[in-house]
């Protein structure tokens, strides 16, 4: 069943919308959550959290990609339930991918973090994922934005690892240019 | 201070992450559908492969005297020398039974690395890391000798990463490799990941096969 189907079910509020997204996606959404939760019974949880989540918001929403739509959940509750069970540690786990990326934002003192506009990077990704070949695109977000490992993306793409992690490198030099760029501008 | 900076590191990591999930549903669905349709180069890769390496089999089972340097024929003859004389070093290696040689774990490779021992290196497309230690102290100098003082590399035509790497430990801590031009290819207590800007020299090749050869 194709995504616009499904959330036409979702929309006639009809639960077979549950089942079809689960056996469209459940799988993928298990798998990402576990990446970022480490535990099988989190991303199983954060699965279920995450359809519920979207039958409570579909009459509202009408998503053009039920997928993607789909994963922001997942990622936000799986980031939340690791914040929380970590709270000690704090991004103890699973800052090896997110700090890779996080050198590219200039660094600024104080708060300024918490002053930052609420979407303001977001705007500046998009417009530079907007300029990545699709290639490089798919590759990038593979690894920052579903935290998947180099070897995961490489059985993916059939790129080569060495490939994968010259052309991340790139990629985060270009980002850090172009986010230099704008701020300046 | 370093409180502070903990602090805002923290934020800054939590803001990204946040903002991550901005990021244009297009753009997510695009990279969510790359997963059906990868893992369609890898077969066309190992077909490429086995084809290379049927063409190896071909050429090792000829008549020695045709192809090798070696009037003694393939059987009884080290490995260097059953291999035709215009592989690069890249594919010679290659071409060399990887069995025949230990890889190495992360933990091993600092001890390694200041062994004082010549070992040489090699990887293949982020696959485990083979390597041997050159048992010739001699050869093993004369190759150091070679890397340190070469003046000028070739640079090389296409600048496509192949994925393979190839190191030399001196046994002190430094690592040069055969690939990177002279001057700005020493990485001290660990292995550089690179693209390759330079041929290694017929002269490097001989003395780095004729190493791997005595293994």
């Amino acid at each position: 069943m194709d995504d616009c189907e499904i959330v036409e079910l979702y929309w006639r509020r009809d639960q077979s919308a549950l089942v079809q997204s689960d056996l469209k996606y459940g799988a993928a959404l298990e798998k990402a959550s576990h990446r970022i939760t480490g535990s099988l019974q989190d991303a199983q949880e954060c699965r279920s959290d995450t359809l519920f989540s979207a039958w409570n918001r579909m009459p509202t929403d009408r998503p053009d990609y039920l997928g993607a739509y789909l994963m922001k959940i997942l990622r936000n509750l799986s980031l939340d339930r690791w914040r929380r069970q970590h709270a000690e540690k704090r991004f103890a786990g699973q800052t090896l991918v997110f700090e890779e990326l996080s050198e590219c934002i200039p660094d600024g003192g104080g708060s300024v973090f918490d002053e930052m506009e609420k979407g303001a990077l977001a705007k500046k990704l998009n417009a530079f994922l907007a300029g990545l070949e699709e290639e490089k695109r798919t590759v990038f977000l593979k690894r920052y934005f579903f935290s998947e490992s180099i070897k995961e993306i490489s059985s993916e793409t059939g790129l080569s690892s060495a490939k994968i992690k010259s052309m991340l490198m790139r990629i985060r030099n270009r980002l850090a240019e172009f986010l230099a760029e704008e701020n300046e501008g | 201070m370093s409180g502070g900076t903990q602090n805002d590191r923290e934020k800054k990591l939590a803001y990204f992450a946040e903002e991550l999930n901005g990021v244009d549903d297009r753009f997510l669905a695009e990279a969510m559908a790359k997963r059906a349709r990868g893992g369609l180069r890898r077969p066309v890769k190992i077909l490429l492969l086995a084809a290379l390496l049927s063409v190896l089999l071909t050429v090792a089972l000829l008549p020695g005297a045709l192809l090798f340097r070696n009037k003694g024929g393939a059987s009884a003859t080290p490995p260097n020398d059953n291999l035709p004389d215009n592989l690069s070093l890249e594919e010679a290696v290659l071409a060399l039974d990887r069995e025949d040689f230990p890889t190495l774990s992360e933990e091993a490779l600092p001890p390694l690395l200041f062994s004082g021992k010549v070992v040489l290196l090699w990887e293949e497309d982020g696959d485990e890391i083979a390597f041997l230690e050159v048992g010739d102290e001699t050869l093993g100098k004369r190759i150091c000798a070679s890397l340190l003082s070469e003046k000028e590399r070739t640079p090389v035509s296409s600048p496509e990463d192949s994925g393979f790497r190839f190191w030399v430990s001196l046994g002190d801590g430094r690592v040069l490799s055969p690939y990177l031009r002279v001057g700005g290819g020493v990485s001290y207590g660990a292995l550089s990941d690179y693209l390759p800007e330079t041929v290694p020299s017929e002269n490097m090749k001989e003395l780095l096969l004729s190493a791997l050869s005595a293994a």
